[in-house]
């Protein structure tokens, strides 16, 4: 680039220098066409992992999304769950409300946006954010909705005839003083609950149930957390079904390293706790 | 869009010779092309804290510093320890990772005055130092049949010899040289050039506060008309709030998705003096001062997570490299040791912590 040529007597500039004298871009390029200046849309970038869990998924070496509730890693990006099961999830927005709070300079307004999040088909993820904008708030919600899927395993309550519809067994789960038990109910019965449980039972696709509810069910969060439980139970629930020894396998992380580095030079192990 | 101070890396592939260490060039992989040729890093220098392994060459950042003379070319390489277990769980203050710096003034003893000529391949400048054949840092060590072949350790002596040298090595020295720069052992990353491009981000346009309120209970208005605002809207908050008490939101790493969305395959975020973009709450409590000169150091550049999804290699791991150098950019013959600190995505998912249990 001819204006670089006076500042560095020709040399290419590296990181950190201004006016163009930048290395790569001006004599290179970039040879991608990537609409800078024109407004890029952000949905067609394709999806860049940054967590070691995005990457194995992107590489295809994660099969399900059951594989990794398995294992219990963290999911961090929201892209992982869309790339298992994108067009399956339906969105619900429960409620948006606004919220206001009192500051010097007058009324501060922001909206809270609840959102439930399933596919019909054992798996549901409950959403909310807060934010200046409704849209935002909104999208905020999705995402963190998605993060927050868990699986529901379905089963029947008498005759296997058709497709599972109730919960597989009985399961309680319980936080605080809270207790939620789930009982199996024979097809019709349809959801016997609260407003926001029977909602979150119905979008992951369980038809019949009864709950049962023990404690002090108005302390914050306990009776939330005692629902979560007990329907992320029905899938640690060994039942007869279940009988036939899985091998056991390694976690998606060990599977992928090399533990046991064989250059280890003073013959040290390393022991994987 | 409007671009901010921050120079974004990424990734381009680039002929081998034009990044070797006469084209100064910023570069990930392959081996380090040394700028200051005779004071070379000693391999015990460049070992893991944690398990005593030869550190691996990651990239290296050419950031020459115009103001300063004695900066005109500089250039700081990063090296990683590239054994699992050190990547899955390093020990809080254990050295897995060094960085170092290297600076020449223009006029110097390695390199021309004039910049090269970039249009015709030319082979690099030597050095009077003898380098590994096998990760091309100082190998003062020989093999001790052929004394043809320079190593750095005995780990990588012991690689060399399974991988090519037993079939060509011999007392009389080796048969046929092959090329060593053409050498691909699972040691070298896949080399590519870094190119850099300003960073374009828009920030949020901000409303005044009542304008903003009232176009959005407009917007709330509309939505309830369409009966999308909400199928349990007659619930109150309390109701709905107990159910997302199990949620937990890691702020940090949602403001650094939000920060990289514009350019997602960024590999490396430059700013001299300005404040790193944090992946996880965890912060260096105090970054030592230069071990050269006492003074303090200032942010330069962090890699970023993305790098890793080029590498090809299932062992390394980590969620930010941010690295640290002499606010001065001191007078050094050689290499001088830098501060690096490793920031991992932080794990916060209570909500699935029970199943499978």
């Amino acid at each position: 680039m001819a204006d670089a040529a006076p500042a560095r007597g020709g040399f290419r500039g590296g990181f950190g220098s201004r006016g163009g004298a930048r290395g790569g871009r001006g004599g290179r390029g970039r040879g991608r066409g990537r609409g800078r200046g024109r407004g890029g849309k952000e949905d067609s970038k394709e999806w860049v992992p940054v967590t070691k869990l995005g990457r194995l998924v992107k590489d295809g070496k994660i099969r399900t999304l059951e594989e990794i509730y398995l294992y219990s890693l963290p999911i961090k990006e929201y892209e992982i769950i869309d790339f298992f099961l994108n067009r399956l999830l339906k969105d619900e927005v429960l409620k948006i409300m606004p919220v206001q709070k009192q500051t010097r300079a007058g009324q501060r307004t922001r909206f809270k946006a609840f959102v439930a999040i399933g596919d019909s088909n054992g798996h549901i993820g409950l959403g909310v954010k807060c934010s200046k904008e409704v849209a935002t708030a909104i999208r905020g919600a999705i995402i963190l909705a998605k993060l927050s899927v868990v699986p529901v395993r379905r089963g029947y309550w008498g005759n296997k005839i058709g497709r599972p519809h109730t919960v597989p067994c009985k399961v309680s789960g319980k936080c605080g003083s809270v207790l939620v038990r789930l009982i199996p109910a024979p097809r019709g019965t349809g959801i016997v609950s609260a407003p926001v449980p029977k909602k979150l039972l119905q979008m992951a696709g369980i038809d019949d149930c009864y709950t049962t509810t023990r404690g002090s069910t108005t302390t914050l969060g306990n009776f939330a957390k005692a629902t979560y439980a007990a329907i992320a139970k029905t899938y640690a629930f060994l039942t007869p079904d279940l009988w036939k020894d899985l091998p056991l396998n390694k976690t998606p992380y060990q599977e992928f390293a090399d533990f046991l580095d064989k250059t280890s030079k003073s013959g040290q192990r390393i022991i994987e706790m | 869009m409007e671009t901010t101070s921050v120079d974004l890396g990424f990734l381009e592939p680039c002929e081998p010779w034009l990044l070797t260490n006469k084209f100064f060039r910023s570069k990930v992989g392959g081996k380090p092309a040394w700028l200051e040729l005779k004071n070379l890093p000693k391999p015990e220098e460049l070992l893991c804290g944690q398990c005593n392994e030869p550190l691996g060459f990651l990239c290296q950042v050419y950031a020459p510093i115009e103001e300063k003379n004695n900066s005109f070319h500089r250039t700081l390489y990063v090296f990683v320890c590239f054994t699992a277990a050190c990547n899955q769980s390093p020990t809080q203050d254990a050295k897995t990772m060094k960085v170092l710096r290297s600076q020449l003034p223009r006029q110097n003893a390695f390199y021309e005055y004039d910049p090269p000529d970039e249009t015709t391949e030319s082979p690099a400048v030597k050095s009077p130092v003898q380098l590994c054949v096998v990760c091309g840092c100082r190998g003062p060590k020989l093999c001790s049949r052929c004394k043809a072949v320079n190593y750095c350790s005995a780990a990588h002596q012991r690689l060399d010899w399974k991988a090519t040298h037993k079939s060509i090595c011999s007392e009389e020295g080796t048969i046929s040289s092959s090329n060593p720069e053409d050498a691909t052992n699972s040691l070298l990353l896949p080399q590519f050039e870094i190119v850099t491009e300003a960073e374009e981000y828009e920030p949020k346009a901000k409303l005044s506060e009542e304008e903003n309120a009232k176009r959005q209970m407009e917007e709330l208005a509309r939505l309830q008309r369409k009966g999308k605002a909400g199928a349990l809207a007659d619930l109150p908050e309390a109701e709905l709030d107990k159910y997302s008490a199990d949620q937990v939101e890691d702020k940090t790493f949602d403001k650094f998705k939000a920060r990289i969305a514009a350019d997602p395959d960024q590999v490396l975020r430059y700013e001299r003096g300005g404040k790193p973009l944090w992946l996880s709450p965890i912060v260096p409590k105090a970054v030592p001062p230069c071990v050269r000169c006492n003074g303090p150091r200032v942010y330069e550049f962090q890699i970023m997570p993305q790098l890793l999804n080029s590498l090809n290699n299932d062992r390394l791991d980590w969620g930010t490299l941010v690295c640290y150098t002499c606010e001065a950019s001191c007078d050094i013959e050689g290499y001088v040791e830098e501060f690096i600190f490793r920031q991992d995505v932080l794990n916060t998912d209570t909500a699935r912590q029970g199943v499978g249990q």
